[in-house]
């Protein structure tokens, strides 16, 4: 389909961030002032938000009947999802402000922001070709800004180490989409769910096309599960964030875990016929990272590498959300059209609940590493749990927002991880109740246990940071200078205070609707919109409303 | 089957000649710049006949064949071997797709024995050139004419030699350098012609009798230049520069490698000349030479060939002339008129066609027959002022200061 | 078989023929004289110093990225030449979208101009491009 100018209004933030982006790389080269393109760069985040804002009417209202097959999929997940992009961008600016090599402070800012268009162009995307160049285009970017983050070797050890498993991922990633297209013919996700849904429905044809489809949902998890660092394709993770600096490491926390999100979301839990292997496969990944994100962090010194094993635990906990979608996918075609409705919702929700902790991690984690920032050594940053020891009484800010994020990553109550958490406990719950001891009820039984019990040990690291911090003399490694000569300055301040204000705002103001989230996943929806994901939410039932509508009406003709 | 092992001979045996007797021309084009006679003894072996040096092509063949074919030992012999075949073979294939004239009448194939009232009603008129069908002609020369790249810098690797690596390294710099304005160049004939199909093209031109190079002025001239870089002639043969690199990347190349080296470079001269007659010079038009090719006579056809075979040797003996009469580039030189000349020169010239292109095809409705003034004078508007721009900015981008960061090496004493 | 590009890979193979013909030909009719110094390498009749194959400069190396990058970006040009005047092209596609079908689509204003100012944009940002690597000094080589 050809573009049209209508479909250039609606991608305007993207286009003016790639313009503003080339403006700052080629303006770089007269004038290098990294202060000056730090505020330059903001300002450009601001029209892209500004454009976003204005567009907010074509995003949500008639939207679905909008470009039904066009590149990008006009919904409410996108829209959000841009949104958090644009503010990840803006945080990892404003740290970039003081931490970003002098002499090429402008290839990293235009870096950052490149990546940022790629995360919101995967996150609208409707379309393989699509949904790839995204997510290279948060790729190529990021192993320049990594190896710019620092010069020394551990810098460059863990760029090429990212760079070389990175394009193996995506190696595996570009399979994985050419054995879509051969089983669809097409490159359009609308297209190819539609093609998927008719192949599914014809018995022979669907056993045929069984183990193809399982092996493109293996090689598509490879290849996004390096993105978002689930278990299994773990291993680069604590290496390269140790080898990062911290706001690397921040930028490798989010941008490729929401692009890679957004793309699991749309490609295997809206594209794929109902098929027990999918939430199987998610189930297992999710075990798997939390299990063993949380037990390795236990032993971790260096306070980059416990954040990289604390970030594949929570991508395990996003994937019991997306394991809940996808079993619901499964519910879908056995039951009534009753409890066809009530897996509906379940998907819903279970998607709704995967978008909203993102939410919270993304910003829980930035701040973490903004915060490391704001007391990092020039130069070196410093490295390890111990450096923090004395904290409270040196810098009580710092220490404060420190604790905030350590909390919500841990999900102690009141604060945003904890609604997370909740959330997906409850979703993974819901599936499994009413117990009636079929394998899937059972198995959920058994996530919900481990994502607890996982909960327990992780609260066991996140509070001895706290505990450093709060309740330990200043050691050796600690001197007054680390203390009292930060590299942060205001604006690295101000990206951790609008962290801390993202956690503790999400985190109090559902407080409200507590009382109504206690009822089963009708409460959760409530619970959801009435704070940051609410589009999500919506979104969520706007998917799935199409795709059980046709589910509810076969279902009737059968009858 | 049969036709296009014809042509290809044709095409081979003429080739091959040609390049033989170029020689002999180039050696009297720089004679008579230098005034001097120039090789003029040669003729009829064993006889005292001279024939103006006529002989002379068969007696260097001839010596090439019997000289040694000698293969060092330092040296990386099957790539050693590969680069003069692979360069002489990319430089003769090029011409699969390039039109060495126009038609011929369907008649010629009474000439083999077929009945004429058949060939009247079956057959048309036979393209001169061995792939007529070829949509993609332009890229298929692109792709082939990049081979060179290879040649070079596999000869100049394999000869393990360290006046060939650098020669290697150099022309293997300058002729990926020229070749993006030389694209840029072709680009905008393309847009003007519609089509990749080298044929199609001179039809284009001699359909409206405007050849390309009064529509595009500034295309010509850098098409013209980047050929020159391309085919390596000087003032842009810095990959074999006698003088500095002994030869460049075949240094180390005797008797018949050394002859597959220097009949490529011949061969990328006349691919030259045919690229630039073909896109910009109208190839065989003249004008009262146009009409459809159904209806050529042999006179038509004949003239044609004429028309086109002249231009192409005009262009050539430009070539030499050129040769004789310029010095050689400095590297930095050679780079920055590349990058920093050529290459915008040649996007200004691709954005003014695609503007030219597009306001005409608005307007034609409008104006009429004056479209073609208009396009016509605002392209050479933008010719001349691209110079008078070059000219201003010389200082910016030709560099000729002393240089003080370098540093010169103390000489050890016991050396 | 029956290819427009069939005559062109036959004149290929004739062209590969007469390079190993010609060679082969010098091959069997010259003499043959080995000889210690004759296979060293050619250093203006000194002996030679080190191996030829070592680093160089990285300039080399800048300038083939360079090539590569602006290289495939013209070949995607190529495409819209084609189409810009071919009444194949550029034009059927856009009355195309004046049917009804073309409209329903959401595609209302799809016309000449629009792919015109992308494919200017497109121009522009390897303008950009050349600005960007000739102000880093990608083409200073002295």
């Amino acid at each position: 389909m050809p573009t049209d100018s209508q479909t250039l209004l609606l991608l305007f933030p993207e286009i003016s961030l790639v313009c503003m982006a080339a403006v700052i790389f080629v303006g770089g080269t007269f004038g290098n002032n990294r202060r000056g393109w730090s505020f330059y760069a903001l300002a450009a985040y601001g029209v892209a938000a500004f454009a976003l804002w204005r567009s907010a009417d074509a995003w949500s209202g008639g939207a679905a009947a909008y470009m039904p097959s066009g590149p990008f999929a006009v919904d409410i997940m996108g829209y959000s999802l841009r949104w958090l992009a644009l503010a990840t961008g803006v945080v990892l600016t404003l740290l970039a402000a003081r931490q970003a090599p002098k002499q090429l402070a402008s290839e990293f800012l235009g870096g950052l922001m490149l990546v940022v268009v790629g995360v919101m162009l995967v996150c609208s995307a409707n379309e393989l070709t699509m949904v790839f160049l995204g997510l290279e285009l948060v790729s190529v970017p990021t192993y320049m800004l990594l190896f710019l983050g620092r010069n020394d070797r551990a810098t460059a050890e863990a760029t090429i180490k990212y760079f070389f498993l990175s394009i193996l991922a995506s190696a595996f990633l570009l399979y994985g989409m050419s054995f879509l297209y051969g089983l669809t013919g097409s490159t359009s996700l609308p297209e190819i769910r539609a093609s998927l849904a008719a192949a599914h429905e014809i018995p022979a044809l669907n056993v045929a096309q069984q183990p193809l489809l399982q092996a493109t949902l293996v090689l598509l998890l490879v290849g996004l599960g390096f993105k978002i660092a689930a278990a299994p394709f773990h291993f680069y993770a604590p290496d390269v964030y140790q080898g990062a600096t911290n706001l690397t490491a921040g930028l490798l926390a989010t941008a490729p875990k929401i692009a890679g999100i957004a793309v699991l979301i749309r490609l295997v839990v809206a594209a794929f016929p109902p098929d027990d292997f999918i939430w199987q496969l998610f189930m297992t990944l999710a075990i798997l990272s939390m299990t063993i994100g949380n037990v390795c962090a236990l032993w971790q010194n260096n306070i980059r590498r416990l954040m990289a094993y604390s970030s594949i635990a929570h991508s395990g906990y996003m994937l019991i959300g997306l394991a809940v979608a996808a079993a619901a996918n499964s519910l879908l075609a056995e039951e009534t059209s009753v409890a066809n409705l009530q897996a509906a919702n379940l998907q819903a929700a279970g998607i709704a609940a995967t978008l909203f902790y993102l939410t919270v991690y993304v910003f829980a984690s930035l701040g973490v590493f903004a915060a490391c920032s704001l007391l990092a050594e020039k130069e070196r940053g410093f490295e390890n749990i111990s450096d923090l020891s004395g904290l409270a009484k040196s810098k009580p800010w710092a220490a404060g927002a420190i604790a905030v994020f350590m909390f919500s990553l841990a999900g102690i109550p009141p604060l945003a991880g904890f609604w997370g958490k909740l959330s997906l406990m409850t979703e993974s719950l819901n599936v499994a109740l009413p117990f009636n001891g079929s394998t899937l009820a059972t198995a959920f039984c058994v996530l919900a246990v481990v994502g607890m019990l996982n909960a327990a040990i992780a609260a066991g690291y996140y509070l001895r940071v706290i505990a450093v911090m709060f309740f330990q003399p200043p050691t050796g490694h600690a001197e007054p200078s680390v203390h009292t000569e930060p590299v942060g300055g205001w604006l690295t301040g101000a990206a951790v205070g609008l962290c801390t204000v993202a956690v503790l705002g999400i985190g109090l103001a559902p407080q409200m609707a507590a009382e109504q989230s206690s009822r089963s996943e009708d409460g959760v929806r409530v619970f959801v919109t009435t704070h940051a994901t609410q589009p999500a939410a919506n979104l969520a039932t706007l998917e799935i409303r199409g795709a059980a509508e046709p589910e509810v009406t076969q279902q009737a003709a059968s009858k | 089957m049969l036709e296009p092992l014809i042509k290809i001979a044709v095409l081979l045996g003429g080739l091959m000649t040609a390049a033989a007797y170029f020689v002999l021309l180039e050696r009297w084009i720089a004679a008579w710049v230098q005034d001097r006679l120039g090789p003029n003894r040669v003729g009829v072996p064993l006889t005292r006949i001279r024939l103006f040096g006529l002989g002379q092509p068969m007696a260097d063949g001839g010596k090439f064949i019997l000289k040694e074919e000698f293969m060092p030992a330092h040296v990386d012999k099957r790539l050693f071997l590969l680069a003069p075949i692979s360069i002489l073979a990319a430089a003769l294939a090029v011409f699969a797709v390039i039109p060495f004239g126009s038609v011929l009448p369907a008649s010629v194939y009474t000439l083999f024995g077929q009945d004429a009232a058949t060939v009247a009603s079956t057959e048309g008129p036979v393209p001169l050139v061995v792939a007529p069908g070829v949509d993609v002609g332009l890229l298929y020369v692109f792709a082939l004419s990049s081979i060179a790249v290879y040649g070079v810098i596999v000869g100049g690797w394999a000869s393990n030699n360290k006046y060939s690596f650098l020669g290697g390294l150099r022309s293997s710099a300058q002729l990926i350098s020229y070749e993006l304005p030389l694209g840029l160049a072709i680009l905008s004939v393309v847009l003007a012609s519609g089509s990749m199909n080298l044929d199609e093209i001179v039809h284009r031109q001699a359909d409206s009798g405007v050849w390309f190079i009064f529509t595009q002025p500034l295309g010509f001239v850098v098409f013209v230049i980047a050929a020159f870089a391309e085919a390596a002639r000087l003032p842009f043969d810095l990959p074999e520069c006698e003088q500095e690199l002994i030869g460049g990347y075949h240094t180390e190349y005797t008797g018949m490698k050394l002859l597959l080296f220097l009949v490529a470079e011949f061969l990328h001269m006349i691919t030259a000349a045919f690229l630039i007659v073909l896109l910009f010079l109208g190839g065989w038009h003249i004008w009262g030479l146009a009409g459809p090719d159904e209806q050529v006579t042999w006179v038509g056809a004949v003239g044609r060939l004429i028309v086109l075979h002249l231009k192409v040797t005009g262009v050539i003996v430009f070539f030499m002339v050129v040769r004789w009469s310029w010095p050689r580039f400095r590297f930095d030189q050679l780079m920055a008129l590349a990058w920093k000349v050529m290459l915008p020169l040649g996007m200004i010239n691709l954005v003014a066609v695609a503007i030219f292109e597009e306001l005409s095809l608005a307007l034609q409705s409008q104006l009429g027959g004056w479209t073609l003034a208009i396009s016509l004078l605002g392209s050479w508007l933008v010719c001349l002022g691209a110079w008078f721009g070059v000219a201003y900015a010389t200082p910016m981008i030709g560099d000729n200061r002393v240089r003080k960061d370098i540093h010169t090496y103390e000489v050890d004493p016991q050396i | 078989m029956d290819s427009a590009f069939y005559p062109a890979f036959l004149f290929v193979g004739c062209a590969l023929g007469l390079a190993c013909l010609m060679y082969g030909m010098g091959r069997v009719m010259g003499p043959r004289r080995a000889g210690r110094v004759k296979e060293m390498p050619y250093e203006s009749g000194m002996d030679p110093i080190n191996d030829a194959r070592r680093r160089f400069d990285v300039r080399f190396h800048l300038v083939a990225i360079a090539f590569l990058l602006f290289d495939v970006e013209l070949l995607f040009l190529y495409p819209w030449a084609v189409a810009s005047r071919n009444p194949e092209g550029i034009d059927r596609a856009v009355a195309a979208t004046q049917t009804a079908a073309g409209a329903m689509r959401g595609a209302t204003d799809f016309s000449r101009l629009l792919v015109f100012g992308e494919v200017m944009v497109f121009i522009a940002l390897l303008a950009l491009g050349l600005v960007y690597a000739w102000r880093k000094g990608v083409f200073q080589w002295r």
